[in-house]
């Protein structure tokens, strides 16, 4: 994977990463200035992309570990904060996860 | 156009702009006018198969209202149930029909004289004559109160998020809906948004990227080895998923941004336990239809065992033949109908094997072993449902127990195009899709906060969707949504 020898690359995907993981952290505004420098980062980094022309899949892979950092980030919170927080709400899913099948699997 | 086209992305935002700008009198009559629209730009010349379908049945459940005599209405019933079915035999399985039974003649000796006919299949057909026939049913049984304004129930067939691959709506769900048009709300909007964003994530992101490798081995069946055929069909277990309930998520998204719910056509089916709740967690809105319409009136599990069995089995065999005409879909449909039915006889058995081994039956290990079998039972079938033919399906069946065991890791991974790049792709995007589908199901309870989206970042997700799909353009490789054939 040649495009990960790039120190560049790699600063500016670490900054990204950090920059989901403080964003989750800190209060609405705060959050939302990170998010607007975070897309200029997305964007910033496409000059490397196409200066150093990498293949199309390796390029796309740099963007999908940016998603998969991001949803990982969310889903921690979630499992940290949000669920501890809306325990009735979790009650009531697994209600209508197990409610609904059953239903259905009494009959076929 | 396709969900998944630039067209669509142009369309839709029309749509909806005028959904909520025209006076409540037009609002309606402008989304007929979109869904025709929508459908004439895949089969222009097959518009009037719909229109027909649409009159038939509009005009056969206005008589069986009308009509007190149970003779009658049973009459109506019958020729709506004849001509609705009629024309998707016709279209569907006339040359499939054809093919087999010239086919069996030649088996035994005789001169087969095929008659093949240059037909088109019609997009949706499946779904739109499921969705007909549900509201005559249902009529019929006086579930529904008739639709007097036929308009009106051709908006009901036609609604184009749902038109050529589902959710197989009921009448008593979507029609109020259509009825009661809403003004533009952000909380649906929103939600909408969301759906459809996943949606587009599901479909370019995982879907797409992994059939380029799932198509490499599936197209060259005698090349490949046991293990590409297994990663092949694992990738293909995700891909149909994210392709189908990827296709819903941006049909529901479409319905719910103008206010409409449409009903869940997924619920996780890859953490079932067992065949049965597999069932119950894919296409749910076929399965249901299934049941109310066909496993029911047949006698349902109310009857002796065996005609229990075979009523389960009728259902699935009738299941794999709606899905397509070709062997490969009866034999996938078959498959299912012979799990259910081990499934059903070894159910006690299976429950005191596991009180012996001293756990409880919703201990955590069992319940893993217990998805993992199902997931492995699922995969089989799907090499079915997806090999080219019954030929290629036992190609691949005798490279996977035979001889395909012979081919190295790496001349397998070669053989597929799967490269170390390839490789953390598909193992990231899967990853996210599951913690994807983990935080929807969270965020859709009305309490619940949003934790996926926040603060536009979804723009994380919209700027990976174009780049993906930028990426596959470039190599020509988009492809429509799978269940648009059926």
């Amino acid at each position: 994977m040649l495009l990960f020898s790039y120190p560049i690359v790699l600063i500016a995907l670490a900054a990204i990463i950090a920059i989901h993981a403080i964003a989750a952290l800190v209060r609405d505004c705060a959050s939302r200035i990170l998010t607007y420098i975070n897309i200029v980062l997305h964007l910033l980094l496409l000059i490397p992309l196409i200066l150093y022309k990498f293949k199309l899949e390796e390029a796309v892979l740099v963007y999908m570990i940016s998603v998969f950092a991001y949803t990982l980030i969310s889903y921690i919170k979630y499992l940290l904060f949000e669920r501890k927080a809306e325990g009735v709400s979790e009650i009531d899913n697994k209600k209508t996860d197990t409610g609904e099948c059953e239903e259905v699997a009494d009959d076929i | 156009m396709t969900f998944n086209s630039w067209e669509f992305l142009l369309f839709y935002p029309i749509v909806a702009t005028l959904y909520f700008v025209l006076p409540k009198k037009l609002k309606w009559q402008m989304l007929l006018i979109a869904s025709y629209y929508f459908y004439m730009c895949y089969q222009a010349e097959l518009v009037f198969l719909i229109f027909g379908t649409t009159l038939i049945s509009w005009l056969s459940s206005n008589m069986i209202s009308r009509t007190e005599s149970k003779g009658v209405k049973k009459l109506w019933l019958t020729l709506t149930l004849i001509i609705c079915l009629g024309v998707l035999f016709f279209y569907k399985y006339f040359n499939f029909l054809s093919g087999s039974v010239s086919g069996l003649i030649s088996y035994f000796g005789g001169e087969p004289s095929r008659v093949v006919l240059d037909l088109v299949l019609p997009v949706g057909i499946s779904f739109y004559t499921f969705q007909t026939l549900s509201y005559v049913i249902d009529v019929y049984r006086g579930e529904v109160e008739v639709e007097r304004n036929f308009f009106f129930y051709a908006l009901f067939v036609s609604f184009f998020p749902q038109l050529v691959a589902g959710p197989i709506e009921r009448p008593g769900n979507l029609i109020p809906q259509l009825k009661e048009p809403k003004r533009f709300n952000s909380a649906d909007a929103k939600k909408g948004a969301k759906h459809m964003i996943v949606g587009f994530f599901k479909k370019v992101c995982v879907a797409d990227a992994l059939s380029l490798y799932v198509n490499e081995v599936y197209n060259a069946p005698t090349e490949a080895g046991a293990i590409a055929i297994i990663i092949a069909t694992v990738m293909f277990a995700v891909q149909i998923y994210c392709d189908f309930s990827g296709y819903t998520d941006i049909a529901i998204g479409c319905a719910r941004v103008m206010g409409i719910k449409l009903m869940k056509n997924f619920d996780h089916p890859y953490l079932a336990t067992s065949i049965k709740e597999f069932w119950s967690r894919w296409h749910i809105s076929l399965s249901g239809w299934f049941k109310d319409y066909l496993y029911i009136p047949l006698g349902g599990s109310r009857c002796r065992k065996w005609r229990h069995l075979l009523n389960l089995f009728i259902v699935f065999l009738v299941s794999g033949l709606w899905h397509g005409a070709a062997w490969t879909f009866v034999i996938w449909g078959a498959i299912h109908g012979v799990y259910q039915i081990i499934g059903n006889l070894t159910a006690p058995w299976r429950d005191k094997l596991v009180c012996k081994l001293g756990f409880s039956k919703t201990s955590p290990v069992v319940v893993w072993v217990r998805r993992a079998v199902v997931f492995i039972l699922v995969c089989f079938s799907w090499l079915f449902f997806r090999a080219n033919s019954m030929s290629d399906a036992v190609v691949l069946l005798k490279s996977l127990f035979v001889s395909g065991w012979g081919v190295t890791l790496g001349d397998n991974l070669a053989l597929m195009g799967l490269d170390a790049v390839g490789i953390v792709m598909s193992i990231l995007s899967v990853l996210t899709l599951i913690m994807i589908d983990k935080l929807l199901v969270y965020e859709d309870v009305e309490d619940g906060s949003d934790v996926l989206v926040k603060n536009g970042s979804f723009i994380y997700f919209v700027w990976m969707i174009l780049f993906v799909w930028a990426t596959l353009l470039a190599r020509d490789v988009t492809s429509t949504f799978i269940y648009f054939q059926f």
